[in-house]
């Protein structure tokens, strides 16, 4: 029924090697916008999201972690629809208005953030046909 | 939905961290349920009233929203 602290423990690790991961390529490639966003959320991270003296993850802190995550799906998932379309945005010629110039690197990002929605929403539709199938039961049950 | 385990806690004289170690809760989701900001699962429920030895609708009481 509960988490344990060990399995909690091992995401926030691989959380913090993430953040650490792109504090060091900003670094190095001299990104220091990124550099400040990293620190700045690495903060955010260790801050809020900090382990207890008990030996596992009880149900308030599960509903917790799922509200959170239902948040942030809600958020982030809409954010990077809209920055796509923006990004692919055609315009009377039937190209994206990035397609050309200077900034032919926005519309491979617009390429590639579509990408990621689409993908968001098939895990989304998997999981929710998952779960639905897996709560639900058979039809014919009585 | 209120509950009265604030009462029964203090009926057994119980502090809310000797509670949550009973339990296997968190002092947190003890103040959270006893606030009413937290309503716990049917499965916690029922060992919250299976502590104290009595029914589950002695602690928890429901009252449904009513149509305005």
């Amino acid at each position: 029924m509960f988490m344990s602290i060990k399995k909690y423990k091992q995401i926030r690790l691989a959380t913090l090697f993430f953040i650490i991961s792109i504090l060091l390529v900003s670094v190095l490639f001299k990104l220091y916008l990124l550099t400040i966003i990293t620190v700045f959320t690495g903060i955010v991270f260790l801050s809020f999201a900090h382990t207890n003296n008990q030996n596992y993850v009880d149900e308030m802190q599960l509903t917790i972690q799922e509200k959170a995550t239902d948040f942030t799906y809600s958020i982030f998932t809409p954010t990077l629809a809209i920055t796509t379309f923006f990004l692919l945005i055609p315009t009377h010629s039937g190209l994206s208005v990035f397609s050309k110039g200077d900034f032919l690197f926005l519309e491979t990002l617009g390429v590639i953030f579509a990408y990621l929605t689409l993908f968001q929403i098939i895990l989304y539709s998997f999981f929710f046909l998952y779960l639905s199938k897996k709560f639900g039961g058979k039809q014919d049950e009585e | 939905m209120k509950n009265k385990l604030k009462i029964f806690r203090a009926i057994k004289n119980l502090t809310q961290e000797q509670l949550a170690t009973h339990l296997g809760v968190s002092r947190q989701t003890i103040i959270a349920i006893e606030s009413s900001r937290y309503l716990p699962s049917i499965t916690l429920g029922f060992k919250i009233a299976h502590f104290f030895k009595v029914k589950i609708e002695d602690i928890f009481i429901y009252q449904p929203k009513e149509n305005k």
